[in-house]
């Protein structure tokens, strides 16, 4: 009878059926990692979610399919540079320090800094 | 003749020695009544000493007093319980290595060819009738088999339960076999069985009765909560489709991959979470209060009968009741 009212309840446990629960937030995982990724003061969770909800669908969801190949386990600040780095959370203008810039060290060679003027250009 | 009554003397004089030992050791009851016995058959009276030493042998069971019974049986001519008696004498003797052994046999096999025999044939047997014969109940697998008794009238009863139905009567001679046929069916026709006495039939209403008079208070009752409990249930029904679609929002492909999400798709699924859990509380109460409502609905006193069901049923992620019957 005990086990019959367990499994009755069980079965209407909707949020668990629908799969609703143990959903992470992506962009708060990354700005746990404080010593690996750039510093954004306070403002890491509100910048980052601002840039990841402005970049197109295609572009998001390459971000996110990265992520939870990348940097959705346990080791998420091991390579937390190499998600922040992503389209969709790099800078392509605006920066405060040139690690916030997409390509930062990035593939090719290439590095950027973020000049006098506060945007993203590629290094001389 | 002469010779014969000295073998008697003989006889009764080597049971009673025989005895006297073992009697000596007996219960002062039963050494009473042997010895009150022994006196009648010293005295001729075979009759009154049978009983006598068959109530000395039930108190205290010796080989003497077992042997003085079987001769006193056979001295009154009861040749079968003699025959009994001599055949149990026989054992305890085998037994015991008694030396008495070969007298006691030769005493036995001068009954067997006197002894008379009653065969008694059921040509249709009938399963509630019983046969006696005297205060002897006679199985089945005695039916055509040769008994002995004693010499006399044998008499022969056929009955159901305790009721004798019939009684026949045979002559036993000795050394000579009595046969008596039985048809028990026909007995069983003759004489049928009472009839149980019929069921008694259930009390009819009395149509003179007045009828309470019917207060529909309850049914509305029952109405009511059954519509509140009803009312959550669709309500919590709705909210389950509202997480569905909250649920299909936060697994669009640019929301959430692998459980990891956009701040957007989060958000989509932290609503859709809310929906579900709050529909999911909202729906169990409204069963429970939709099962209170029918329960009380059903319970109430109606005009006439009424017939309903309610039958609850689970599916994976659903839950709910089945309610149908037929009233008014």
């Amino acid at each position: 009878m005990r086990r019959f009212a367990l499994l009755f309840l069980g079965l209407l446990a909707c949020a668990d059926v629908l799969d609703l629960t143990d959903r992470v937030d992506a962009v708060e995982r990354l700005c746990a990692c404080t010593d690996e990724v750039p510093q954004f003061g306070g403002e890491c969770v509100e910048l980052l979610s601002e840039r990841i909800a402005t970049a197109s669908d295609k572009t998001r969801q390459a971000w996110l399919e990265y992520f939870a190949e990348h940097c959705g386990g346990d080791g998420v600040c091991l390579s937390a540079y190499d998600c922040y780095s992503q389209p969709g959370t790099c800078s392509a203008l605006g920066c405060g320090d040139a690690r916030e810039c997409c390509g930062f060290e990035g593939s090719g060679g290439r590095s950027v800094i973020c000049n006098d003027e506060g945007l993203c250009q590629p290094a001389q | 003749m002469l010779a014969r009554a000295w073998l008697c003397g003989l006889v009764a004089l080597a049971i009673v020695v025989a005895a006297a030992p073992s009697a000596r050791a007996q219960p002062a009851t039963a050494e009473a009544i042997f010895q009150a016995a022994k006196d009648l058959a010293d005295a001729g009276k075979w009759e009154d000493a049978c009983p006598k030493f068959k109530a000395s042998y039930e108190l205290d069971r010796q080989l003497g007093t077992l042997l003085n019974l079987a001769n006193c049986y056979e001295q009154i001519n009861k040749l079968a319980q003699a025959w009994v008696r001599w055949n149990e004498a026989i054992e305890w003797a085998g037994r015991e290595n008694d030396k008495r052994l070969g007298w006691i046999k030769e005493r036995q096999s001068k009954v067997v060819p006197r002894l008379p025999k009653l065969v008694v044939n059921v040509t249709r047997p009938a399963p509630d009738l019983s046969i006696r014969h005297d205060d002897t109940p006679l199985p089945p697998a005695s039916y055509g088999i040769p008994l002995a008794v004693d010499p006399g009238v044998v008499v022969v009863r056929v009955s159901r339960g305790d009721q004798v139905l019939e009684t026949r009567e045979v002559k036993a001679e000795e050394g000579k076999t009595a046969e008596l046929s039985l048809d028990l069916t026909a007995i069983a026709k003759k004489h049928p069985a009472p009839a149980k006495p019929p069921d008694k039939p259930d009390p009819k209403p009395d149509p003179d009765k007045p009828k309470q008079p019917y207060d529909p208070t309850q049914r509305t009752a029952g109405i009511i909560v059954g519509a509140v409990g009803l009312a959550a249930v669709l309500a919590a029904a709705g909210l389950e489709i509202g997480a569905l679609v909250k649920k299909g929002q936060a697994d669009e492909p640019d929301a959430c991959v692998n459980q990891i999400c956009s701040p957007k798709g989060l958000e989509a699924a932290e609503q859709g979470k809310t929906l579900a859990e709050v529909g999911q509380w909202l729906g169990i109460a409204g069963l429970g209060v939709l099962a209170v409502g029918v329960t009380v609905f059903l319970t109430a006193p109606s005009e006439d009968d009424t017939a309903a069901w309610l039958e609850p049923w689970l599916a994976p992620g659903l839950a709910g009741a089945s309610v149908g019957g037929t009233w008014w």
